[in-house]
C-alpha cells in the first residue's frame, strides 16, 4: 500500500506484540514515531508461562474446586492442546468463573452452574468416574453427547452446551496464547491494507479485538 | 496540555461561553477563539487529557479485568441505558454518562435510548466518525413535501463551511460527483478489499442507478504535513477508537479543535460544571451567562458572558433551555414560538441483513478499517415515488468470519480448533440508515416532579416511530435482501429490530432553525429569534434529519454560526 512506504511514516509497519512491557510506552513511542519525532522501540518477546493440564486447581470466585476441575477438563476437551496451548493452559476455566461471578446476570450464572453440576452427576453415573478423570476418548464421547443433547444428557438445558462453548471460545481466543499464538494478534496494524492474503498471514486468522 | 487553562470560579465577563465540548462545542470554541474572542468552554464531565487519560487504550483483551465486559452489577445499576451502545465496554466506560447520575424519563408507552458522553471532548471521543456532507435535497425536502418547516439555509450556505472544517478535521473518501452526496475535501479513501471491489462491479452493472462507494470518515488515511504539525498521525486501523487514540488519527475535540483553541491564548475551560440554565436579563433582552452546579461538590456558581453558545448535545441543549425560565419566557428561554422541545428525530437503524459469500478464499485484509462501503440514497430523489416519504442509504460491511463462528456449532476438539485457526468464509452485512420525518408530537419536556442530583428537572422524552418509518423499514429490508441476492450471497437473513429511537445516536431537533419566528426557535444564523446573543449550534438546531450521518454537518454549522456571531459581535450588533 502506498502509505506504508511514506518516508516520514516508516515506523508504522505492523508490530506483533507479545509483551508485558508498558503498552502505554509503546503506543506513545509509536504515536510520536509517526510524527517523525522518535523511532519506535523494537519490542522484545517474552515466553508464555504455559501450564500442563491436570494438577491441582483452586476454587474460583464462584465455582468450587471440584466445579473448577470439571470445567478445566471440559474446556480442554473443546479446545485441546495441539502445537499451541489448549484452553486449560490458558485458564479458560478461570475466565468462565470470572464471567459467572462478575459479568453474567445472577440467574443466568446460577442456571449454568446447576447445569454443570447435573452434567457432572450424569457423566459420573454413565462413565463411572469424574469427568476430569476419564480418558480422552470417554471425555470426547461425553461432550459429543452433550453437544447433540443426546443420551445421557437429554435432560440438560439445551442452552448449556452453547453457553459453555461461547464462554470457552471467547475465553480461549481472548487469552494471550489463544490470541497471539494460535491466531495472529496485531495490536497496531500500521494502517489498513486490502492487498493482503490468508497466505500472507501464514494461513491464520487475526484474533478479534472484541467478541 | 489543558491543565493551565482549567478554571473553577471566575468573576470575569467572557466574550463568549460555549456549553459543551463535543464536536460542535469544540468547533464553536476554536472559531470564536481564533476570531479573538475570550471564550469559556463549559463541560459537565471531568477533564480528559489527550493521550494521558486514554486509560483503556492499547490494552490487549487479556489485560482487561473482565476481557472487555463490564461488571454486571455496575452496568445494571449505573449504565442500564449506556450498556446498549455498541461501543460501551470495560475500556470505554469512563467516557459515557452515568445513567444513575443523569436520569431521564420517557412518556408512558414510549421508549428512547439516550446515549451520552460525559467528559471533556464529549461524544467526539465516542462517535463512529462517518462523515458525509448533506446534499441540496436535504435542505429543500421540508419545503418540497410539507413536513417540518423550511430550512432557513440551503446547501450553498454551508458548502464553504464544509470545506473549511474538512480541511482541518481530515476526512477520507473518494471523489464521486454524486449530487445527493456532495464530495468533501478528501484525504485518500481507504481501500476496498477484494470482495468489495468485486461487489462494486456487480452492483453498479446490475443497477445503473446505484453507486457502491467507499465510506467517508474523519480519519487520517494519509496525513499531510498540515496534520502532522498538529501532532496528529496516520490511522493504524486498530479498531479501538472509542478508547481514545494517542495517534490523534481520528477527529475529536481533544485531538483537533481544542489544541487549536488553546493555541490562541483566548480559551479557558471549566470542567465538572453542570449547566443548570441560561441567565437572562429582562431589560436588555439578552442572555448574560450560565448558572452552573458543580458536578462534584454540588456548589452553585455563575459564569458571565456577552454571548452564549449552546452545544450541549441535542437533548442536553433542549433541557437547559427548557429549564431557563423567566418572566418573559415562562416555558423556557427563547420559546415564544412554543416549539422548543418539539420535532425530535433520530435515524432509522432498525434494519439489518446479512449473508455469506463463497469464493475469494485466499483474499484477506490487514487491520480493521474505520469505515465501509455505502450505497448512497436512490429513492424519492425527484419527488415521492415510494409508499413512504424521504430516503435512506445503505451501509455495507464485509469481513472474513472470525472465531465466533464456532460458537453455535456442535463441533469441538483438535479439528475444530484447526478449523477456527483459518479465517472463516466471507460475510456481507447491509444495514439501513433512514430519515425520520420531523413531527411535532415527537418531543421533550421537563418532568413535572422528577429531578436529578443537581436539582435539575429530568427530561421527559416522548418519541415514537411513525407509520412512515415502519413503511421505510420494510422497504429497506426487502432492498437489502434483493441486493444480497444480486451480490451472490447465500444463507441470507434479514430482520427489523424493535430498538426505540435514540440508539442510532443521531438524535436531532428540538430547537429547530426556521424562517418564521412563530414556528421556529433559531434563525438562519443559529441565533435565537427571541434572544439575539444566544446561539444553538449542535444537533438541536436541525430542522430535518436527512438520512445521512450528521456530525460533519454539525461541524460546518457550528463553525459558520461562530463566525457569524463573531461578525455581529465585532460590529457591536449583539
Amino acid at each position: 500500500m502506498k502509505s506504508s512506504n511514506r518516508k516520514s511514516l516508516q515506523t508504522t509497519e505492523p508490530v506483533p506484540v507479545r509483551t508485558e512491557m508498558s503498552r502505554r510506552q509503546l503506543i506513545r513511542s509509536l504515536a510520536y514515531g509517526c510524527l517523525g519525532l522518535v523511532t519506535a522501540d523494537v519490542i522484545a518477546g517474552k515466553p508464555l508461562g504455559g501450564r500442563e493440564p491436570g494438577g491441582p486447581v483452586r476454587s474460583g470466585q464462584i465455582l468450587t474446586e471440584s466445579q473448577m476441575k470439571l470445567l478445566r477438563a471440559l474446556v480442554e476437551t473443546i479446545i485441546p492442546q495441539t502445537d499451541t496451548p489448549g484452553a486449560s493452559a490458558t485458564d479458560t476455566h478461570g475466565f468462565i468463573d470470572d464471567q459467572l461471578a462478575n459479568c453474567k446476570a445472577p440467574d443466568e450464572a446460577n442456571q449454568f452452574i446447576e447445569a454443570l453440576d447435573e452434567f457432572a452427576r450424569v457423566a459420573k453415573a454413565q462413565w463411572g468416574d469424574d469427568f476430569a478423570n476419564l480418558n480422552p476418548a470417554d471425555q470426547q464421547a461425553a461432550v459429543a453427547a452433550l453437544a447433540g443433547s443426546g443420551v445421557p444428557f437429554e435432560k440438560l438445558p439445551a442452552a448449556f452446551f452453547r453457553q459453555l462453548k461461547a464462554l470457552t471460545v471467547i475465553g480461549y481466543y481472548s487469552s494471550e496464547a489463544g490470541a497471539s499464538h494460535e491466531l495472529v494478534y496485531l495490536p497496531i496494524p500500521g494502517g489498513y491494507r486490502a492487498s493482503f492474503t490468508v497466505a500472507d498471514n501464514g494461513g491464520k486468522s487475526f484474533s478479534p479485538h472484541t467478541f | 496540555m489543558i491543565d493551565p487553562f482549567l478554571i473553577k470560579k471566575s468573576n470575569k465577563k467572557y466574550d463568549a461561553i460555549v456549553v459543551g465540548s463535543g464536536i460542535s462545542g469544540g468547533w464553536a470554541a476554536k472559531e470564536l477563539c481564533e476570531r479573538g474572542l475570550k471564550v469559556l468552554l463549559v463541560e459537565r464531565g471531568p477533564p480528559v487529557r489527550h493521550r494521558m487519560d486514554y486509560t483503556g487504550e492499547g490494552k490487549a483483551p487479556w489485560q482487561l479485568e473482565h476481557r472487555g465486559n463490564v461488571d454486571f452489577r455496575l452496568a445494571e445499576d449505573q449504565y442500564p441505558i449506556q450498556r446498549k451502545c455498541y461501543a460501551f465496554n470495560e475500556a470505554t466506560r469512563q467516557f459515557f454518562g452515568n445513567d444513575r447520575d443523569y436520569p431521564y424519563s420517557t412518556a408512558e408507552g414510549t421508549r428512547f435510548d439516550w446515549i451520552r458522553g460525559n467528559s471533556l471532548g464529549g461524544r467526539s471521543l465516542l462517535w463512529h466518525r462517518q462523515s458525509y456532507r448533506w446534499g441540496a435535497i436535504d435542505f429543500e425536502e421540508n419545503l418540497r413535501d410539507g413536513n417540518g418547516c423550511d430550512w432557513p439555509i440551503r446547501y450553498d450556505d454551508l458548502a464553504d463551511w464544509y470545506s473549511r472544517v474538512e480541511k482541518f478535521a481530515g476526512i477520507s473518501g473518494s471523489v464521486e460527483n454524486i449530487p445527493e452526496l456532495p464530495d468533501s475535501e478528501f484525504l485518500p479513501p481507504f481501500e476496498m478489499n477484494a470482495l468489495e471491489t468485486h461487489l462494486k462491479g456487480v452492483i453498479e452493472q446490475k443497477y445503473p442507478n446505484l453507486k457502491f462507494i467507499q465510506g467517508r470518515c474523519a480519519h487520517l488515511s494519509e496525513p499531510t504535513q498540515f496534520f502532522i504539525d498538529q501532532g496528529r498521525g496516520k490511522c493504524m486501523a486498530r479498531d479501538q477508537c472509542q478508547r481514545g487514540c494517542s495517534f490523534g488519527a481520528y477527529f475529536s475535540t481533544l485531538s483537533s479543535t481544542l489544541p487549536a483553541a488553546i493555541k490562541t491564548g483566548n480559551l479557558e475551560i471549566a470542567c465538572n460544571s453542570v449547566v443548570h440554565s441560561v441567565m437572562y436579563d429582562e431589560k436588555s433582552h439578552r442572555a448574560t451567562g450560565v448558572n452552573v452546579v458543580d458536578a462534584e461538590t454540588l456548589e452553585t456558581r455563575e459564569y458571565a458572558a456577552n454571548i452564549v453558545f449552546l452545544c450541549a448535545s441535542t437533548l442536553g441543549t433542549a433541557q437547559i433551555m427548557l429549564n431557563s425560565k423567566s418572566a418573559s419566557f415562562p416555558t423556557g428561554i427563547a420559546n415564544s414560538s412554543g416549539v422548543l422541545g418539539h420535532y425530535l428525530m433520530d435515524h432509522i437503524y432498525n434494519v439489518n441483513a446479512s449473508g455469506t459469500f463463497d469464493g475469494f478464499e485466499d483474499a484477506y485484509y490487514r487491520g480493521t478499517r474505520p469505515t465501509g462501503p455505502v450505497i448512497p440514497r436512490f429513492v424519492n430523489l425527484d419527488g415521492q415515488t415510494e409508499k413512504f416519504a424521504r430516503g435512506y442509504f445503505l451501509r455495507i460491511g464485509t469481513e472474513r468470519l472470525n472465531v465466533n463462528r464456532g460458537i453455535d456449532t456442535p463441533e469441538f476438539g483438535a479439528d475444530f480448533k484447526r478449523k477456527l485457526q483459518r479465517p472463516g468464509p466471507w460475510n456481507i452485512w447491509i444495514g439501513g440508515s433512514g430519515e425520520m420525518i420531523p413531527k411535532y408530537e415527537n418531543k421533550v419536556s421537563l418532568h413535572p416532579e422528577k429531578t436529578d442530583k443537581w436539582g435539575i428537572p429530568q427530561l421527559l422524552i416522548d418519541c415514537k416511530h411513525t407509520e412512515n418509518d415502519y413503511l421505510m423499514m420494510e422497504e429497506m429490508r426487502l432492498k437489502c435482501v434483493e441486493l444480497l441476492e444480486a451480490m451472490g450471497a447465500s444463507n441470507i437473513s434479514s430482520s427489523i429490530n424493535d430498538d426505540p429511537p435514540g440508539l442510532a445516536i443521531h438524535e436531532m431537533g428540538t430547537v429547530r432553525m426556521g424562517r418564521d419566528p412563530e414556528t421556529s426557535v433559531l434563525n438562519g444564523q443559529n441565533q435565537c429569534h427571541d434572544v439575539p446573543n444566544l446561539f444553538v449550534a449542535d444537533g438541536a438546531c436541525m430542522a430535518s434529519s436527512s438520512h445521512q450521518n450528521p456530525s460533519l454537518t454539525y461541524m460546518a454549522i457550528a463553525a459558520r454560526a461562530a463566525n457569524l456571531a463573531a461578525d455581529l459581535y465585532q460590529r457591536k450588533e449583539l
